[in-house]
């Protein structure tokens, strides 16, 4: 401590808001990366990393299309609900192959469970996330039947 | 490049807690409690370590600086010891960087302890997010056991879509086992019953599905250049391999050796294997028993094809035919597996099967014993496998 800064200030790093709003493309827009040298893509964006095709270390935002199929799904009804999600029970869980061939591991809102099947079509839907540590809600993708 | 082995490397001594501990004691004692027991069977002192590896879970034990912690609890601070946090697989990944330090030269023994013990209120999943890429994911209220459940219900959607049969009769083998070993959590205990088996919800998961115990092992390592100062020693061999911790790239990762998976094959339990199969100079069809990590039967049935017993997609129906028991093709997880065995985690999911699979060659097992078991496996998969460990264990006349 010292005379201008009389109090103890704890170091506090969570869940904040600073990041939740860093990263908040890959939430709200699935922001993933284009490999600048083999034009691999990937999901999520994997800045400050490498390609692991080519193992080049340069990448480009890539937006992926936001709709796909359902690649395989589950319902969660086994009693471990995540934290934050309690009130949601029960989930259908999918991990979805958008237009592209990039996979994403998301939740299908608002249907059934036993709508899904392996190629059911979906689209991506703007939602609610968990809470941050902070209180704060956060906003990102999850997935809706696309019934066109 | 990786060199070829060098020099054996043997485990000397394996000691683990039941599954089903009497008394509610902290990590620290459950892995004093393993270690100690190991050093007296082979007349060691701690300070006779040259290195202790401790594999322990992130986030079940709070302690940040348990490489001291351990160090100071288990040998008076006069030895190193790192900690090893790498989700179920913990043991394993332990073991396989033990195994290596030995290959360097360097040392000459060293001791892998896993505990699983949660020292924390919480439970795990509540407490964390319990998967990876937590900024994104866990915000979306995904864990491990979505990925899990995912995964193995990709496999039964494209393998075995109209029965549960298969899966029925891996766990219900799973209990055979489970019930004759006085270690296991469901010694003498009943075989859930039909209808659970068959139940699709909740109670079928239970049924079909690993339960978390607490558990501590310790595994004693030497190289040759020592091993003749032990009577009993049995050649080790390991490998590692590792996927995208990311659940959707568990599809078509553009690697080569990655590049025609998707999540109902395992190329990390492949590469685990290979590596494995090479240092300890065998096939997969030199193995006489295996244990494997089946946190459900489709882990099992997906695990067994990615080691080379049989073609994608076929193993459902190698456990339909019992080839999975003591006198089957495969026997497999003669302990119990985690389904009857228990599912602990870092502190036995790989230590626990060194400790049955050297049994197994000691034939010690009665009921569950496996006829002329000379080779055995042992595999364990980490954070929704991204990571796999796979051991060949086996007596020196096996080489």
């Amino acid at each position: 401590m010292s005379k201008d800064f009389p109090e103890i200030i704890p170091r506090v790093e969570t869940y904040g808001t600073q990041r939740a709003f860093r990263y908040k493309d890959i939430r709200y827009r699935l922001k993933g990366s284009e490999c600048r040298g083999c034009k691999e893509r990937y999901f999520p964006a994997r800045e400050g990393s490498l390609c692991p095709k080519c193992g080049a270390r340069e990448f480009e935002d890539y937006y992926p299309p936001k709709t796909g199929q359902v690649e395989a799904h589950w319902l969660d009804n086994i009693g471990y609900p995540a934290s934050g999600y309690t009130d949601g029970f029960q989930r259908s869980i999918v991990t979805i192959r958008l237009d592209d061939g990039l996979h994403v591991v998301s939740e299908v809102v608002d249907c059934e469970e036993r709508e899904l099947k392996k190629g059911t079509r979906v689209r991506m839907a703007f939602r609610k996330h968990k809470r941050e540590e902070t209180g704060n809600f956060t906003y990102g993708y999850k997935f809706v039947l696309d019934e066109e | 490049m990786r060199k070829k082995r060098t020099k054996k490397i043997y485990v000397v001594a394996a000691t683990m807690t039941s599954a089903r501990p009497d008394k509610d004691y902290d990590y620290r004692t459950y892995s004093a409690k393993v270690f100690f027991e190991a050093l007296d069977k082979v007349n060691l002192k701690p300070e006779d370590m040259d290195m202790i590896n401790f594999a322990y879970n992130e986030r079940a034990i709070p302690d940040t600086a348990v490489g001291p912690m351990m160090s100071e609890f288990l040998t008076g601070c006069k030895v190193p010891v790192i900690g090893i946090s790498q989700a179920c697989a913990g043991g394993g990944v332990a073991s396989y960087n033990m195994y290596n330090l030995l290959q360097s030269g360097r040392f000459e023994m060293g001791a892998v302890v896993a505990c699983s013990k949660s020292d924390i209120f919480y439970s795990m999943e509540t407490a964390s997010g319990n998967g990876n890429y937590n900024d994104i994911d866990f915000n979306l209220g995904l864990t491990h056991m979505m990925y899990s459940s995912l995964k193995e219900d990709a496999y039964k959607q494209r393998y075995t879509p109209d029965s549960l049969d298969p899966a029925i009769a891996w766990a219900k083998q799973d209990y055979w086992f489970g019930q004759r070993n006085d270690m296991s959590l469901n010694y003498k205990k009943e075989m859930p019953s039909e209808d659970d088996f068959n139940d699709t919800g909740y109670v079928g998961y239970r049924a079909r599905s690993a339960s978390g115990k607490s558990q501590a092992t310790c595994l004693i390592f030497v190289t040759e250049d020592v091993a003749d100062r032990f009577e009993e020693k049995y050649l080790f061999d390991i490998g590692m391999g590792m996927k995208p911790p990311y659940f959707g790239q568990h599809y078509y990762y553009p690697t080569d050796t990655h590049k025609d998976a998707d999540i109902t094959y395992q190329p990390g339990v492949h590469l685990a294997s290979e590596e494995a199969y090479e240092n300890a100079g065998i096939t997969v069809d030199d193995v006489d028993v295996f244990q494997v990590h089946d946190l459900t039967p489709y882990d099992g049935f997906m695990i067994m094809e990615s080691l080379g017993v049989c073609e994608r997609g076929k193993m459902h129906e190698l456990a339909l035919k019992g080839e999975t028991s003591v006198t089957g093709k495969y026997p497999t997880n003669t302990d119990g597996g985690a389904i009857a065995f228990g599912h602990s985690s870092v502190g036995g999911d790989f230590s626990s099967k060194i400790v049955e699979n050297i049994a197994q060659i000691k034939g010690e097992c009665g009921e569950r014993q496996v006829k002329d078991c000379n080779i055995a496996l042992a595999h364990a998969y980490g954070t929704h496998q991204s990571v796999d460990v796979v051991a060949i264990i086996r007596r020196e006349d096996n080489e």
